[in-house]
C-alpha cells in the first residue's frame, strides 16, 4: 500500500479534548457506562450531562437482545421510546423474529408455531417480510436447526445486528446521534478517499481501510 | 399458380415397391423406439425384482440354517432340529413357487420382446396394407391408454390380436398410482419411487420430493401442525440442500395456513396441486419406460399436418383431396408451423395429374396454366382449338406457351 507522506500529518493538530470526546462518544454509544466513568476520572474530564440520559435503560435493552430475550427488549423499548416500534415495522419484525428463533433454538416448537401464526402472519402481506418468514419457518423442518442451511439465523452475529439497529433507533428517537463519533470519522475518511480517487485518478489514493490503517 | 401435394404414383413398379419397404423398415426402427424399449424395460424390472427376492430369501434361509439348534444331545434336541429344518424346507418350497411365477412372468415378457422384433422384421416384407392397418391400431391403443380409456384399449387390442404389440399391463400399473393420487394418497406413488429409486436418482427426479411436499401441505390443511413439523423433519429436510427454495416456501404455510389470501401460498392448498402431481408422475413414468411423453397419435398427426400445411390451403382454394380442406384438420393444424416447400409441385386443374418434365404446364394467353396431356387431348377433339375451363376463353393450341418449373 502506498503510504502517505507522514510530514503531511505534522501540520494538523488534534486537540486532546477532541480525542477524548471521540472515545467517550464510542463508550456511551455502546452503553459502556462504567468504563466511561473510569475513563473520565482518569482524564479529569466531566461527563456531559446529556450523555447520562437513558444509558442504563438502553444498556438493558441491548443486553436483552443479545441474550435473545426479544419480548423483554420490546417491553423496555415501549417504555423508553413509546410508538417507536409502531412506526418502524422493519425493526419490530426483526425483534419478533428474534423471539421466534429463540423458541426454535430452545426446541419449543409448539410455542414457536403458535407465536409465528399469531404475531408473524400479519407481516405476510409485504413481500420483503415474506422472504424472511420463509427462512424462519424452514428452521422448523430441521431436528438440529444449528446444522441447517439457515444456521446463520441462530448466530450471535445475527442478534448483534438486530441489537445495533435497535440501539440506533432508540438514540435517534431521543434526538441523539445514531452513530458514534468514531464511526462517523471513519465513514467520512472513507468517503473522502473515494472522492480523491475519482478526482486524482486510480492508484494514487487507495481506498481507506481501518484494518490496514491500524496495521501500519 | 396452383400449389398442392404430390400423391404417390397409382401403379408403382416392383422395384420401387421393394425400395419403399426398405425405407419403411429404416423409418420404423427410428419411429418405433418405444415398441422395443417398453417391453425391455418391463423385462429388466421383472428380472431385477425376482433376483432381489431370491437373494433376500436365500440369505435368510442360510442364516437361519446356521442358527439351527445343534444335535448331538438327546432326542428333544434332534426333534427341534428336525422341526427347524422342516420349516426351512417349507420356506424354500415357497421360494420355488415364487421363482416359478417369476419365470413365467419373464417368459411372457421375452415373448413380447420377440413379437415386436418380428413385427419390425416384417416391415421389409409382407403386405403393405396389413402392416399399416396394424400400426394404426397400435397407435390408437396407445392413445386410449394415455387418455385412461383402459377397457376400450384392451378390447381393441384383443379383437385385433395385438396384445403382445401394445402395453396395456404397463399402463395398468401406472393406473394404480394415478388412481391413488386422484384420491389424494401418495403411498402407491412412493412405493413406485422406492422400486425405481436408483434410476429416478440418476435422472435427478424430483417426484418423491413433490409427493412429500404435498403430504406436508395436507397435514397443514388439516391443522395437524405438530405432525406436519415432524413430517418435515423426517422427509423434507434431507432435500434441503438441493431444493431449499421449494422447502422454504412450503414450510411457510405453517403460518399462512389454508385460509390465507397470500397468493404464492394460497395456490399450494388448491386441489389442482394433485392434478399436477398426476402429470408429473406420468412424465416420470413415460421417461422411465422410454416412452414418448406425447401420445403417438399426437406425434404422427402433428408431423403429417405440418407437412401438409401451406399458405395456399388457408387461402380458401384447397382441393377436396387435401385433408386441410376439412375444418377439423384445419383446427388441429392451427398452432403448427407451415411446411417449408423448396420446389413447386403443380397439379393440373383438369386431370389432377402432376405437371412435370414429362407432362409440362402450358400457359393460356389469359395466364391460366394446365397440363400438356389435358390440352393435347382437348385440341385433338376440337380441331386444334382449346377452351380454358375457368374462363371459357378459346384459342389455338399453337398459342399456348410452355412454362418451366423450378
Amino acid at each position: 500500500m502506498m503510504d502517505l507522506d507522514p510530514r503531511l500529518y505534522e501540520n494538523v493538530s488534534v486537540s486532546d479534548n477532541d480525542v477524548r470526546n471521540i472515545v467517550l462518544s464510542y463508550l456511551m454509544h455502546n452503553c459502556f457506562k462504567e468504563t466511561a466513568e473510569t475513563f473520565l476520572s482518569s482524564t479529569g474530564l466531566e461527563l456531559p450531562v446529556d450523555y447520562t440520559v437513558d444509558v442504563d435503560k438502553r444498556k438493558a435493552i441491548f443486553s436483552f437482545v443479545l441474550e435473545g430475550n426479544a419480548l423483554k427488549a420490546i417491553d423496555l423499548t415501549e417504555e423508553l421510546a413509546p410508538n417507536l416500534l409502531e412506526n418502524d415495522m422493519d425493526l419490530h419484525f426483526d425483534l419478533l423474529s428474534l423471539h421466534f428463533i429463540e423458541l426454535v433454538r430452545s426446541r419449543k416448537c409448539t410455542e414457536a408455531l403458535e407465536f409465528g401464526q399469531k404475531k408473524l402472519t400479519p407481516f405476510g402481506k409485504v413481500p420483503k417480510y415474506v422472504e424472511k418468514l420463509e427462512d424462519f419457518m424452514a428452521l422448523l423442518a430441521y431436528e438440529e436447526p444449528e446444522k441447517s442451511p439457515m444456521f446463520h439465523l441462530l448466530s450471535p452475529e445475527y442478534r448483534q445486528n438486530v441489537a445495533d439497529s435497535l440501539n440506533r433507533a432508540v438514540l435517534a428517537h431521543a434526538n441523539r446521534p445514531a452513530y458514534s463519533s468514531l464511526e462517523r470519522v471513519i465513514q467520512q475518511a472513507t468517503v473522502v478517499r473515494q472522492y480523491l480517487q475519482q478526482e486524482v485518478g486510480k492508484d494514487s489514493y487507495p481506498p481507506f481501510s481501518l484494518k490496514a490503517f491500524l496495521n501500519k | 399458380m396452383e400449389m398442392a401435394i404430390d400423391t404417390p404414383s397409382p401403379s408403382p413398379s416392383a422395384s420401387s415397391a421393394a425400395a419403399g419397404r426398405q425405407t419403411r423398415a429404416a423409418e420404423s426402427v427410428r419411429l418405433e423406439h418405444q415398441l422395443l424399449r417398453v417391453p425391455l424395460e418391463a423385462l429388466k424390472s421383472t428380472v431385477r425384482t425376482n433376483h432381489r427376492l431370491a437373494e433376500k430369501e436365500i440369505a435368510a434361509v442360510l442364516s437361519s440354517a446356521a442358527a439351527a439348534p445343534g444335535g448331538g444331545g438327546g432326542g428333544s434336541g434332534d426333534a427341534a432340529a428336525v422341526d427347524h429344518l422342516t420349516s426351512l424346507v417349507s420356506r424354500l418350497h415357497g421360494l420355488k413357487r415364487k421363482m416359478e411365477e417369476g419365470a413365467r412372468a419373464e417368459e411372457l415378457q421375452v415373448q413380447r420382446c420377440r413379437a415386436r422384433l418380428n413385427r419390425l422384421a416384417s416391415a421389409s416384407s409382407g403386405d403393405d396394407a396389413e402392416w399399416e392397418e396394424l400400426r394404426l391400431k397400435r397407435i390408437l391403443v396407445d392413445y386410449m391408454l394415455r387418455m385412461s380409456y383402459y377397457d376400450t384399449a384392451a378390447n381393441l387390442a384383443e379383437t385385433s390380436g395385438i396384445q403382445d404389440l401394445v402395453d396395456v399391463d404397463v399402463f395398468l400399473d401406472a393406473k394404480r398410482v394415478i388412481d391413488s393420487l386422484q384420491n389424494k394418497e401418495i403411498a402407491p406413488a412412493l412405493a413406485w419411487c422406492a422400486e425405481n429409486r436408483s434410476r429416478l436418482k440418476k435422472s435427478k427426479s424430483k417426484l418423491e420430493f413433490f409427493l412429500r411436499l404435498q403430504e406436508f401441505v395436507e397435514l397443514v390443511k388439516a391443522k395437524n401442525f405438530m405432525h406436519a413439523i415432524a413430517y418435515a423433519r423426517k422427509y423434507l429436510s434431507p432435500w434441503g440442500a438441493t431444493h431449499m427454495k421449494e422447502l422454504q416456501r412450503v414450510t411457510a404455510t405453517l403460518v399462512f395456513r389454508s385460509s390465507t389470501n397470500c397468493a404464492p401460498y394460497k395456490v399450494l392448498f388448491e386441489q389442482n396441486q394433485w392434478d399436477s402431481l398426476v402429470d408429473q408422475f406420468k412424465q416420470e413414468f413415460c421417461k422411465l419406460y422410454g416412452m414418448t411423453l406425447e401420445p403417438l397419435l399426437n406425434i404422427y398427426m402433428q408431423a403429417g399436418l405440418t407437412a401438409l400445411k401451406t399458405p395456399f390451403c388457408f387461402d380458401g382454394n384447397c382441393p377436396k383431396e387435401d385433408p386441410l380442406s376439412l375444418p377439423g384438420f384445419r383446427k388441429l393444424a392451427e398452432p403448427l408451423p407451415f411446411s417449408k416447400q423448396h420446389h413447386s409441385k403443380l397439379v393440373c386443374y383438369i386431370t389432377k395429374e402432376l405437371m412435370d418434365t414429362e407432362n409440362p404446364p402450358l400457359v393460356f394467353p389469359n395466364g391460366y396454366v394446365y397440363s400438356t396431356k389435358a390440352l393435347d387431348e382437348m385440341a385433338k377433339k376440337n380441331g386444334g382449338k382449346v377452351t380454358c375451363p375457368r374462363t371459357g376463353d378459346i384459342c389455338n393450341y399453337t398459342d399456348l406457351v410452355k412454362a418451366y418449373i423450378s
